[in-house]
């Protein structure tokens, strides 16, 4: 009786220790395992790339990264989910993987497409490291339960098969290559913008199936999917931002001031807070050559609030 | 007799007509001084700040600094009277919110007026650091307020 009892104690000891063994790691490897350089360097590019901007609902002191932004687009009404840690309703379960194919392929852990109101069209040229810094970021986001909303769309656009298709012509997968001829700080200037801070998604007009019109690329429009007023930002000196000076380019992302003194409202007045005023002083100055080097598109694009000077008042 | 009536009900409810779309017109006109007056009023906010980023770099005196700060705390409390409600209408980009949450509105205004002050106070100093300091925080009140009532948008389904 004794040596059975002895036998199943050390069983169960022998068992608990092999459970730690496999367990015992987990909790220093997750949230607070990575090192805090990556974590700071994640938190950087999560400033970057602008993900507070969409997942948190502006002003609700209860629900940072918890989603639910509303977001009115002419293909219905978009709601951002919850990404933080919560195992529910955030992606707390998500394993590295299942964050990569998001990322890099705007597709769910489980198989589905994502719309491309999710903007994986310009994270999905973020590099290795830069991925996993985030994603080693991403995961000390204090879970929230905020259950998500699920998007008001109208059909065609409710299916979410047709997104593979949509892929096909407006879903660019190469990374950025190296330009010959081109600086080291353009380079860095043209990834900031176009993997990380995304200026296209706004700043590109779109076409007719909601792909961007890279014909017109970085020359703004009248009236986005959101019927926002997003400016021509190319080199056009007439239509677009040729006549700024490096000076004017550094006033706008450090502070929200525009050439002319205004100060950006709305969306832009956003990624100012969020990303351009948090990049270092490298950074900027890489995104301003890069910005400087846009091919020209002639797009007049009508600004709404300019004092008395506003033609509609001529 | 019964025509008579007939007619003077038709012709009380025309006058009726006729001046409740006058009042209207009047209303129009009231709603487009307010919201002239606004752009106003805020092209000289414009107007000064941009003044004093051209100090900062080098032109004119560096002595009116203070001049064009002083201008913007007497425009920064004239700024919260240019919201009459009701001036949501016509060519204005200012948006509903302002009159749906008076009280945030409000706190965003005197965010403004209380950097105002303080960058006023700190041009007294002479303090180019310092003076950069608070003009940095005062753009932060405008793009503050900017950021949530003022937006680049069209009305939905107008297009």
């Amino acid at each position: 009786m004794t040596s059975i009892s002895k036998y199943s104690t050390a069983r169960t000891m022998i068992m608990a220790l092999a459970v730690l063994f496999f367990l015992g790691p987990l909790p220093f490897n997750s949230a607070n395992a990575a090192p805090p350089d990556e974590l700071k360097r994640g938190r950087y590019i999560f400033n970057l790339a602008g993900c507070a901007g969409c997942h948190t609902i502006k002003k609700s002191s209860n629900g940072f990264l918890a989603g639910g932004r509303k977001f009115e687009t002419e293909f219905g009404t978009f709601f951002s989910p919850n990404i933080t840690s919560h195992t529910n309703a955030g992606i707390g379960r998500w394993t590295f993987d299942d964050f990569t194919r998001a990322m890099r392929d705007g597709i769910s852990p489980d198989g589905k497409n994502y719309y491309p109101s999710f903007p994986y069209t310009s994270y999905n040229k973020m590099s290795d490291d830069d991925l996993s810094a985030l994603w080693a970021y991403i995961k000390t986001i204090p879970a929230n339960d905020r259950a998500n909303t699920p998007h008001d769309l109208e059909s065609p656009f409710s299916w979410r098969f047709l997104i593979s298709i949509w892929k096909i012509p407006n879903f660019d997968q190469k990374s950025l290559m190296p330009v010959e001829g081109k600086s080291e700080a353009w380079m860095r200037g043209r990834y900031i913008a176009e993997a990380l801070s995304h200026c296209r998604e706004c700043h590109t007009p779109r076409n007719i199936m909601g792909g961007l019109a890279l014909a017109m690329d970085y020359g703004g429009t009248n009236s986005n999917p959101e019927g926002i007023v997003v400016p021509n930002i190319t080199s056009d000196r007439e239509t677009g931002i040729g006549k700024w000076s490096v000076g004017d380019l550094d006033m706008l992302l450090k502070m929200g001031m525009l050439p002319d003194a205004d100060f950006v409202g709305g969306v832009m007045a956003e990624s100012v807070t969020h990303s351009t005023s948090k990049m270092t002083d490298g950074d900027r100055a890489a995104v301003i050559e890069y910005l400087g080097s846009l091919k020209p598109v002639d797009n007049y694009i009508k600004r709404k609030n300019k004092g008395n000077s506003d033609e509609s008042w001529q | 007799m019964r025509r008579l009536f007939l007619s003077v009900i038709a012709i009380a409810f025309g006058f009726s007509m006729f001046s409740m779309s006058g009042s209207a017109q009047a209303q129009d006109a009231a709603t487009e001084q307010a919201i002239k007056y606004r752009k106003s009023v805020m092209t000289a906010v414009r107007g000064n700040f941009g003044a004093m980023v051209g100090i900062m770099k080098g032109a004119g005196n560096k002595a009116d600094l203070t001049t064009h700060a002083d201008a913007l705390v007497d425009l920064s409390k004239i700024a919260s009277t240019v919201f009459p409600e009701g001036s949501d209408f016509g060519e204005t980009t200012a948006l509903p919110v302002i009159w749906e949450k008076p009280e945030e509105f409000a706190k965003s205004m005197k965010a403004f007026q209380d950097a105002a002050a303080n960058l006023a106070t700190v041009a007294q100093g002479g303090d180019m650091a310092a003076f950069g300091k608070a003009f940095g925080a005062t753009g932060a009140t405008c793009k503050g307020c900017h950021e949530d009532f003022r937006e680049k948008k069209e009305k939905r389904g107008k297009k």
